[in-house]
C-alpha cells in the first residue's frame, strides 16, 4: 500500500457555462522515497490533481487515502502544515521576508522557536547549495534559481515526507533546471520523500521513477524505459 | 502572528492609508456623535433655558389678578409635582381695631396682600425689604403671624419695625354676580411687624397696592382656623418638565382648568383659565427634536457606511496581498488563523487611526472620555465588521488557482 492512494477520484466544479469535470475516475498510488512526474497538455487536470493531493480542494466522489486515512476525515490544514509541502513554478516566497525568514516560517507556525527554527533553516538552506549571503536576501534580489532552492528548503522545513510541485524548472533556465531536478531526485531517494512532480519538462519527467499521463481528466501511467504501457 | 509590526511596516504606504481612513472616519463619526449629542443636550436643557410660565387666569385670560381661584385647585397644583415656583397672592383688607372696648377709631382701609415668595408681587423685590432682627427672607414662605409694612403707612401711622397691630381682619368676596365687593370679617388678630418695603410706584392699572404683606400660609391657616373657605387672588408657576407638557396639560385639564378662550365672559372672575406660554419652547423643542430624530434614524446608515468602507478599502488594499494569503494556506495556516492575523493588522492601524482622529474631533467637539470611549468602540467594531467579511472572503479564494499558472 502507498503512502498516497487515490481511489476512483473525481473532481468537477461549475464553470460560467457548465459543470466542468476536471479530473474523472482517477486511482493511482505514491510510494515513499520514489520519484513521480504528472505530465499533460494545459487545461488536462494535472494541477487540480495536485490541488486534491495537497488537500486544497476535496474530491467531489472518489477519496484519497494518506498513509491510511481518508483526506475527507483529516483535518487538511494540518496535513499541509505537517505532512505536504507544495513547491511552485513562481516560488511564491513571501516578497518581503528574508530566505532566512520564509524558511523559518513553516516551523514557527508549528510553534518551534525562532532559534531551533533559524539554526533549521541555515541546514536546510545550505542542504540546497546556498550559503550564507543567501539569508538576509529577499526574493527580489535572488535569481530563480535561488528563489526555488529557497522554496524547497521552504517545504522541507515543515517535516512531513511529501512533497509536491508544479512546474518546478518552468521558470527556470536549463542548468537550473536541473539543479532543482536533483535536489528533487535527492529528496526521493536519499530522504525518503514521495515526490509528486506536475511538468511539461521532458527532460524532469524523464528523471522520475514513474511517469504518469494526464488527458482530459483521466490518468494513465506511461511506460518507463523497458517497461510496457498500460492503465494505471 | 508571525510579526505584527514589521509586516505592518513592511506594507508602508498601505499601512498610512488604513491609518489615515481611520483617522477620516473616526472624525467623521466623532461630529456625527457629537452633534447627536450636543442636540440631545440642548434639547435636555431647555426647559432651563426656556422655562414654561403658566398663570391662571379668567377664562378670557383678560384677568390675571383680583380672581377667585379655588384654594383645592391650588393644592391639587402643588400635589402633582408637575409645577416649580408655584407663586400665589391672596387679597384681604383690615383696619385698626380697638384694644379695648371703649377705644375709638376712625375707620381707615388697610389693603393686605398675603404671598408665598416676594416675587409673586412683580412691584417688589428682596431689595426694597428691610427685615426686623433675626427675621429671614423666608418668612413669607412661612406662616408666623407677622406682617411687612409699607414706609410711608409706618411713617403716617407712627408704627415701627418690632410693634405689634392690632387688626380687624376682612375676607374680600365678589359676589354672586361678580360687580359687587364683600367684606367678610374674620376676627381681630395682632399681627407683628417684622419689617417694611418701600414702593416706588403708588398706583397699577387697577391693581390695588397692599399697605401690608403677610405670608400666605398664615391667611391659609386663619381661614381654615376659622371655618372660611380660602381663594387665591393670582397664581402663577413653571411647568417643572416641558418636555412633558401633554401630560401636563391633560392633569390640568383634570383639575378643571380650560385653555383661555378670548371671547369667553371677559369680567368672569373665576380663576379656571389656564394661559401657558409655550409657544417660544414648543417651536425650539420641535426643531431640535427633528434634527434629533432625523440625525438618530441616519445613525444606522452611517455605520453600515463604516463597515462599507472598512471592506471596500480592506478588500482593496488586500487584493495586492492575495497571493500572500494563498501562499499562507498552501502552507497549512488556516482560515481563521488567517483571517485572524490579517485583522489583527488592520485593528491595530485603524486604532492608531481612531485615536488620531479623537484627538482631533477632541480639539474640535470637546467630547469628554466617556463620549470618546463610546466612538472608539462603535467606530472599531462597524469598521472590523467590514474588514473580517472582506479578509473572509478574500480568505476562501481558489488558493492553486492564485499560486499556479492556469493550466
Amino acid at each position: 500500500m502507498g503512502l498516497i492512494e487515490v481511489k476512483d477520484v473525481s473532481y468537477s466544479y461549475q464553470g460560467k457555462y457548465q459543470t466542468i469535470e476536471a479530473v474523472k475516475n482517477v486511482t493511482c498510488s505514491f510510494d515513499e522515497g520514489a520519484f513521480y512526474a504528472i505530465v499533460g497538455h494545459s487545461g488536462s487536470g494535472k494541477t487540480t490533481l495536485l490541488s486534491l493531493l495537497a488537500g486544497l480542494d476535496l474530491p467531489t466522489s472518489g477519496e484519497i487515502y494518506v498513509d491510511g486515512s481518508a483526506m475527507s476525515a483529516l483535518n487538511r490544514d494540518r496535513y499541509r502544515l505537517k505532512t505536504a509541502s507544495v513547491v511552485y513554478q513562481s516560488f511564491n516566497l513571501f516578497p518581503l521576508l528574508t530566505a532566512l525568514e520564509n524558511v523559518t516560517y513553516p516551523m514557527q507556525l508549528q510553534g518551534r522557536s525562532k532559534a531551533e527554527a533559524e539554526a533549521v533553516a541555515k541546514q536546510l538552506i545550505a542542504e540546497v547549495g546556498l550559503g550564507e549571503k543567501i539569508w538576509r536576501r529577499r526574493p527580489l534580489m535572488m535569481s530563480g534559481g535561488e528563489q526555488q532552492r529557497v522554496a524547497i528548503a521552504r517545504a522541507r522545513a515543515a517535516g512531513g515526507k511529501i512533497m509536491l510541485a508544479d512546474e518546478p524548472t518552468g521558470n527556470l533556465d536549463a542548468k537550473n533546471g536541473n539543479m532543482i531536478t536533483n535536489q528533487l531526485k535527492l529528496l526521493a531517494h536519499e530522504r525518503g520523500y514521495a515526490v509528486i512532480v506536475v511538468t511539461h519538462n521532458e527532460e524532469l519527467a524523464k528523471q522520475a521513477d514513474a511517469v504518469y499521463m494526464m488527458q482530459d481528466g483521466q490518468l494513465t501511467t506511461l511506460a518507463k524505459e523497458g517497461q510496457h504501457e498500460s492503465d494505471a | 502572528m508571525f510579526n505584527l509590526m514589521r509586516n505592518i511596516r513592511r506594507q508602508g504606504f498601505k499601512s498610512l492609508l488604513v491609518c489615515f481612513i481611520g483617522i477620516l472616519l473616526t472624525l467623521f463619526l466623532s461630529l456625527y456623535l457629537g452633534n447627536i449629542a450636543a442636540s440631545r443636550k440642548e434639547l435636555n436643557h431647555l426647559p432651563e433655558v426656556l422655562p414654561v410660565a403658566s398663570h391662571i387666569t379668567n377664562i378670557s385670560g383678560s384677568k390675571s389678578v383680583g380672581l377667585l381661584i379655588d384654594g383645592g385647585l391650588i393644592e391639587k397644583i402643588k400635589a402633582t409635582n408637575m409645577v416649580n415656583n408655584l407663586r400665589y397672592t391672596v387679597q384681604l383688607s383690615a383696619n385698626f381695631a380697638p384694644e379695648t372696648p371703649e377705644e375709638e377709631l376712625g375707620y381707615k382701609y388697610i389693603a393686605i396682600m398675603g404671598v408665598n415668595d416676594i416675587s409673586a408681587f412683580s412691584l417688589l423685590s428682596a431689595e426694597d425689604i428691610e427685615w426686623a432682627d433675626g427675621v429671614a427672607e423666608d418668612f413669607l414662605s412661612g406662616r408666623q403671624a407677622g406682617v411687612i409694612v409699607q414706609e410711608n403707612f409706618l411713617e403716617n401711622n407712627d408704627l415701627n419695625i418690632g410693634d405689634r397691630v392690632w387688626l380687624s381682619l376682612y375676607s374680600i368676596d365678589y359676589g354672586e354676580k361678580l360687580n359687587e365687593i364683600y367684606y367678610k370679617k374674620i376676627d381681630d388678630i395682632a399681627l407683628e411687624i417684622v419689617g417694611s418695603y418701600a414702593l416706588n410706584v403708588t398706583q397699577f392699572g387697577e391693581f390695588i397696592l397692599p399697605d401690608m404683606i403677610c405670608p400666605v400660609g398664615w391667611v391659609e391657616e386663619t381661614l381654615q382656623e376659622y371655618d372660611k373657605k380660602f381663594y387665591a387672588d393670582s397664581a402663577s408657576f413653571v411647568v417643572s418638565d416641558p418636555l412633558k407638557l401633554n401630560d401636563f396639560k391633560a392633569a390640568m385639564r383634570s383639575f378643571g382648568f380650560q385653555p383661555v378662550n378670548a371671547q369667553a365672559d371677559s369680567y368672569s372672575l373665576s380663576g379656571f383659565g389656564l394661559l401657558v406660554n409655550d409657544e417660544t419652547f414648543v417651536r425650539s423643542a420641535g426643531s431640535l427634536q427633528k434634527n434629533l430624530t432625523m440625525m438618530t434614524v441616519f445613525l444606522p446608515l452611517i455605520l453600515l457606511l463604516i463597515v462599507l468602507v472598512g471592506y471596500i478599502a480592506s478588500y482593496l488594499v488586500m487584493q495586492s496581498r492575495r497571493s500572500e494569503v494563498a501562499v499562507m494556506r498552501s502552507l497549512g495556516v488556516s482560515q481563521s488563523r488567517c483571517i485572524l492575523s490579517l485583522s489583527a493588522e488592520n485593528a491595530l492601524l485603524v486604532l492608531l487611526g481612531c485615536l488620531v482622529g479623537l484627538a482631533a474631533a477632541v480639539s474640535f467637539t470637546g467630547i469628554g472620555l466617556s463620549g470618546a470611549l463610546v466612538i472608539t468602540a462603535v467606530f472599531f467594531v462597524s469598521y472590523m465588521l467590514g474588514v473580517v467579511a472582506a479578509l473572509l472572503k478574500l480568505s476562501r479564494m481558489p488558493v492553486m488557482e492564485v499560486l499556479t499558472k492556469s493550466e
